[in-house]
């Protein structure tokens, strides 16, 4: 405060410029959304002359044609897709975080240093060197083109079940203890005592598993082929290039664009803090 | 509460009526019961994680095509990806992809979680959120905004008189991915040196501030040091993630998501193309093998940087 005063005029002018600074960084982390807002809305023609600002003749029509036109059956199939398997895959995740986190917490047995230290080693492996291998596994038994591919592969999420070790094993241990001398059964005392007490940890894992799964890409290209089981994610792109036989103008594309990204703001906007400290977590 | 201590008393009266078995019964049950908690996720593991790992390394070593019979050929796999053109040049362009954004992503994450955290920025609460955001887009939904952004007479180009044909012109595909890069993943490292900053002591930047430190001076010899596990972290994982890539050049630059899976031009296309093309082309162990030596790749820098991080803290 005294500092402030002392040389009172060029603080001022370094607190003005740093502020602008970061106006101006904010800014340009934002725009591109507006771009996509905007775009959504502007009649056709209208982004190779007014690429930047705000539509001219605002119109719904890039929108209402996407989801009412020729594209709207494929349209509504690949969001029911996206959150059929992002649900699922979000859900079994958890679940299957949360009881290995809390076998490694809860109990003593044969082998637990082992497993947890393979496991964590495992996390050095990118998924990527098991495509080859696992799409010939799926093609044998018949999953590729399927929800199952969606939905069981990643599920034992290394990185999930660490964070809900890690706040397990910051709880009072004694409560798992005390509850099972008195008689409550394993399962009752996870299911009753543990799973409501970790459940800020299990907020986080369930809101990054969600948003990297709705955003995924990689892993559907490869493994599902068919308008039928394709998550909204590969279909979208796909319109403009004639792949299922459309192509669809740029600004229509954005009004998708807009409505795939809808959803994730949304949980962003809601959970925030998990967001942020469940996607930066080492 | 009532029905837990209910559950004790019938407990008690049954355990006095057969103690011997129950005792032994129970006891086995509870040896079991972890590894039944475990039981889903390590299956889940196994199956779909360590199991095709193993098998990956095998099919690394055979020409295989799907059907028909597999057979041994050694290391000729890798032996074809070290001769072939395409690999070193999609090499290449991950390496640009890494290195080229690195340190604007770094630097620049870092300092703007030292003017949001520092007393001169008003609302940082505001801020952080905000220079976050772009993580949120779906790389699918940013490739296809920044189409519109860098197009011939898209955004940029207007906004700046410019005239840069960034998504066709082959030499500036690869500047048009750095673009986005850096605008989606800037906010990530802020986050991560914001929460690290708030591990330095406020007192140890005090007592610096008092000895007559300055600004620059008390970053250098006070933050940095006590920041270098957190920028050795931020550094191994760039570095990670920068050799996955895949959906941000391949939706980006060239024909974009056309009639194969990659989009990319040869000129923009990273080194995970040579895994999704081979498959495409039913070349499995080849595949494989530009898998794996991705993931040497990786090994060999995030050991080097380790090496490289830990011994200057010394």
């Amino acid at each position: 405060m005294a500092r402030s005063q002392s040389n009172g005029g060029r603080w001022v002018g370094t607190k003005g410029v740093l502020n602008l600074f970061l106006i101006g960084t904010a800014v340009l982390a934002v725009y591109p959304f507006l771009v996509m807002a905007f775009g959504g809305f502007k009649t056709p023609g209208e982004l190779t002359t007014n690429p930047s600002g705000i539509p001219a003749h605002p119109t719904t029509s890039n929108l209402v044609d996407l989801f009412t036109g020729s594209t709207g059956s494929l349209m509504w199939r690949g969001l029911l897709n996206s959150v059929v398997v992002t649900s699922l895959y979000t859900a079994i995740t958890v679940i299957l975080c949360a009881m290995a986190g809390y076998a490694f917490v809860a109990y003593k047995f044969k082998g637990k240093n082992v497993i947890f230290a393979l496991l964590v080693t495992s996390m050095l492996v990118p998924f990527e060197v098991n495509i080859p291998s696992l799409y010939l596994m799926f093609s044998k038994i018949g999953w590729l083109d399927t929800y199952q591919v969606q939905i069981w592969p990643g599920t034992a999420s290394v990185l999930g079940m660490f964070m809900a070790r890690q706040f397990m094993a910051g709880l009072p241990g004694e409560v798992f203890e005390a509850a099972r001398i008195d008689g409550a059964g394993h399962w009752r005392v996870f299911q009753r005592i543990a799973l409501p007490m970790a459940v800020p940890a299990l907020g986080a894992v369930a809101v990054i598993t969600f948003v990297a799964k709705w955003s995924d890409y990689l892993w559907p290209l490869i493994m599902v082929s068919s308008p039928q089981h394709e998550p909204i994610m590969v279909l979208l792109p796909e319109l403009s290039t004639n792949q299922n036989g459309f192509i669809v103008e740029y600004q229509v594309l954005l009004a998708g664009a807009l409505v795939i990204t809808v959803p994730i703001l949304l949980v962003f906007l809601r959970f925030q803090d998990k967001f942020m400290t469940g996607t930066t977590a080492p | 509460m009532s029905q837990l201590q209910l559950a004790h008393r019938r407990r008690d009266r049954e355990e006095v009526r057969t103690l011997p078995r129950r005792r032994s019964g129970r006891a086995l049950l509870d040896r079991t019961v972890p590894y039944l908690f475990l039981a889903p996720f390590l299956v889940s593991f196994i199956v779909f994680f360590a199991a095709p790992s193993i098998v990956s390394i095998v099919l690394s070593f055979y020409r295989y095509r799907g059907y028909g019979t597999a057979s041994y050929i050694g290391f000729h796999n890798y032996v074809a990806l070290f001769q072939s053109p395409e690999f070193w040049q999609s090499a290449r362009v991950t390496l640009f992809y890494w290195l080229v954004p690195l340190v604007p992503l770094l630097g620049g994450g870092f300092l703007l979680a030292v003017l949001v955290r520092s007393k001169l920025a008003k609302l940082p609460s505001v801020f952080k959120p905000l220079l976050f955001v772009p993580q949120v887009m779906a790389p699918v939904a940013a490739a296809m905004v920044w189409r519109v952004i860098l197009s011939d007479n898209g955004v940029l180009n207007s906004l700046l008189g410019l005239h840069v044909d960034w998504l066709n012109d082959p030499s500036a595909g690869k500047w048009a991915v750095v673009l986005l890069l850096l605008w989606g993943g800037i906010g990530w490292y802020f986050v991560i040196f914001l929460a690290g900053l708030t591990n330095v002591p406020d007192e140890l930047l005090e007592a610096a501030h008092l000895d007559g430190a300055n600004a620059m001076q008390r970053i250098r010899h006070v933050t940095l040091p006590m920041m270098r596990p957190i920028i050795l972290f931020a550094v191994v994982i760039d570095t990670i993630s920068s050799f996955q890539l895949f959906t941000e050049p391949n939706l980006l630059v060239g024909a974009a998501g056309a009639a194969s899976a990659t989009g990319a031009p040869p000129t923009a296309a990273p080194v995970m193309n040579q895994v999704v093309d081979n498959i495409d082309a039913g070349q499995f162990g080849l595949s494989a093998a530009a898998g794996w030596l991705l993931f040497l790749a990786v090994g060999i820098f995030s050991i080097l940087q380790f090496r490289l991080l830990r011994e200057r803290g010394k």
